[in-house]
């Protein structure tokens, strides 16, 4: 797979001469096209930091990040850095700059200079992956936060990216809009081969990634996948992180003597894992 | 302190093209002391309710009525209400302003006209409630905090302001979970041991299963449901068409009895469904 984001020995401190103030520590860490990676971490962990310096908006202080090849540092690739890799921030009213939908969506292709016709022809195109198409007309101020969550993601698309960073934008959303905005996010990846980066506090969002990165005290302090990450709670809770309900009463049951086999992360298979038990008993 | 209301109903812009009735008769009545969850979709109406609680907003028609004083009535002092009920916004740490974290606490009651003694004592007890070290953080500035700790600086100023009746909008979003515990914790505290009315809106509904008495639930408006959480989850069709959710657990719970496993689906939080589907097991088991 190639490599859509590197990360060679990366460190950022908000103030160099007081190392208590080193969001993160000498990180290293590749992102390949296509992956859906979650990063959870506590809060102060560094996780909105390393979503900065993936696209540029915070550079290095030590070591260095790579998009595509091109360094984050290089004045010159920094506009193809940030076309490539889009950000959707928590809160989607911050994002939105426009009174009406589908001119909030173009405001970026027609930042690009881009001609008008193919301005909305991506305009509608980027609308319609997020099922939002008929909405073009409306206010944002109209919309629930799940709907202009998928606006902001539109706006994002609208410039083509490789690569979408999601910093705790599910935090705001009803369990409706997490649902939504978590199944556009899928939907972009498989269906579009956009590369994904959640963040997250809700474990329970990361079952489907591919990998789950937890940050502490500014370092890597895991990088498995969902269900090995979740094999092991014990290695979770020094990180202040918790997993999925369905993981804790799977471990309930084994600390009860009940040894539900393999790790379940929904639902549906602990209920199939524990049917399974019974049926062995 | 109680609060009930009486075919509450609000109408935003009134006579224009934007009108919109965000509650419609909204009638409940709640118990002094009760710790109370408030859920219901983006745009079902909770935020409008609550802002009605302390008389940000006043009703298009109905009544609120926060421990027998009918908040409409125009002899009521502003001040009065304020005192009653305290309101702590969703992401609360946005309204942080004074220099230090002291300052910024001591800004309600000051204004409340609470001497300079009484002040400080409100400050140091509402910082010990939200388990702020005094000592250690009254003279920092409260934007060099984390983002859990600014949380708990904005609630505590609501909290020294001495309110009866506490409303709180989402208090534990975008806290991590030990953040979102502590936060929680504290608040249960204050209803358990100084008897504050608690008014909690949330969109998670483990947390309100954990911690609230009684659970009201919002859509489009109307008040659909306020009963314990144990019979608002067993409702679990309802909610899932309102885009709300049941608990993990009592899902997991749900999908075991309808293939067929005699469980107990009434329980919702994890340790219960942990002890239920052992109880079945070990039923299950051959002697």
């Amino acid at each position: 797979m190639k490599t859509m984001i590197r990360l060679e020995a990366a460190s950022f401190s908000y103030d160099e001469a007081d190392s208590s103030k080193t969001a993160l520590d000498d990180i290293n860490l590749e992102f390949c096209e296509g992956e859906f990676i979650g990063i959870a971490g506590h809060n102060g962990s560094g996780k909105s930091t390393l979503a900065k310096l993936l696209n540029g908006l915070l550079l290095p202080t030590k070591g260095d990040v790579t998009v595509l090849g091109m360094n984050t540092k290089n004045e010159n690739e920094i506009k193809e850095i940030r076309r490539n890799v889009g950000m959707v921030f928590q809160n989607p009213d911050n994002q939105m700059i426009a009174t009406i939908v589908e001119e909030d969506v173009a405001f970026g292709p027609e930042n690009l200079g881009k001609p008008p016709y193919e301005i909305r022809d991506t305009v509608d195109e980027s609308l319609a992956l997020v099922g939002m198409a008929e909405y073009k007309d409306k206010r944002p101020s109209q919309l629930s936060g799940g709907q202009k969550q998928r606006i902001a993601i539109a706006g994002v698309l609208a410039m083509k990216p490789k690569c979408i960073i999601f910093d705790e934008s599910t935090a705001m959303l009803d369990p409706q809009g997490r649902k939504e905005l978590l199944d556009t996010m899928h939907r972009l990846n498989a269906e579009e081969g956009v590369t994904i980066i959640h963040i997250t506090h809700y474990m329970e969002e990361l079952i489907t990634a591919s990998r789950i990165i937890a940050l502490n005290e500014g370092k890597v302090a895991f990088d498995k996948t969902p269900r090995d990450a979740f094999s092991d709670l014990s290695a979770l809770s020094p990180l202040n992180l918790a997993a999925p309900e369905v993981v804790q009463i799977a471990d309930g049951l084994k600390i009860a003597g009940f040894p539900i086999e393999g790790t379940a992360l929904s639902c549906e298979e602990l209920v199939e894992a524990i049917w399974q038990l019974k049926q062995s008993l | 302190m109680a609060v009930e209301t009486i075919s509450l109903t609000h109408t935003y812009a009134v006579g224009t093209a934007f009108e919109f009735t965000a509650i419609k008769g909204v009638t409940f009545k709640t118990l002094a002391h009760e710790f109370i969850g408030i859920i219901g979709h983006t745009g079902s109406g909770k935020s409008t309710l609550i802002q009605h609680l302390n008389k940000l907003l006043t009703p298009t028609s109905g009544s609120v009525i926060v421990n027998g004083f009918d908040l409409s009535d125009k002899k009521m002092p502003m001040k009065e209400i304020v005192k009653r009920v305290g309101i702590v916004f969703q992401y609360p740490e946005y309204q942080l302003f004074e220099e230090t974290v002291y300052k910024d606490i001591a800004f309600g009651p000051t204004n409340l006209g609470f001497s300079k003694s009484e002040t400080d004592f409100l400050v140091r007890e509402a910082m010990d409630f939200v388990s702020l070290d005094f000592e250690k953080l009254k003279d920092e500035s409260p934007f060099d905090l984390s983002g859990g700790q600014k949380r708990r600086v904005a609630i505590a100023g609501v909290l020294a302001m001495k309110p009866q009746i506490l409303v709180l909008d989402e208090p534990a979003s975008g806290l991590d979970p030990v953040g979102r515990e502590g936060i929680l914790r504290s608040i249960r505290r204050m209803n358990k041991e100084i008897g504050i009315s608690i008014f909690l809106v949330s969109h998670n509904m483990d947390d309100v299963a954990e911690y609230c008495d009684r659970v009201m639930v919002f859509s489009k408006g109307e008040l659909l449901l306020f009963e314990s959480p144990n019979e608002v989850f067993a409702h679990a069709d309802l909610l899932e068409s309102i885009g709300l959710e049941v608990p993990q657990a009592k899902k997991v719970l749900l999908m075991l009895k309808e293939r067929g496993f005699s469980v107990d689906a009434s329980f919702y939080t994890c340790d219960e469904a942990v002890a239920e589907i052992a109880r079945c097991l070990r039923q299950a088991k051959p002697c």
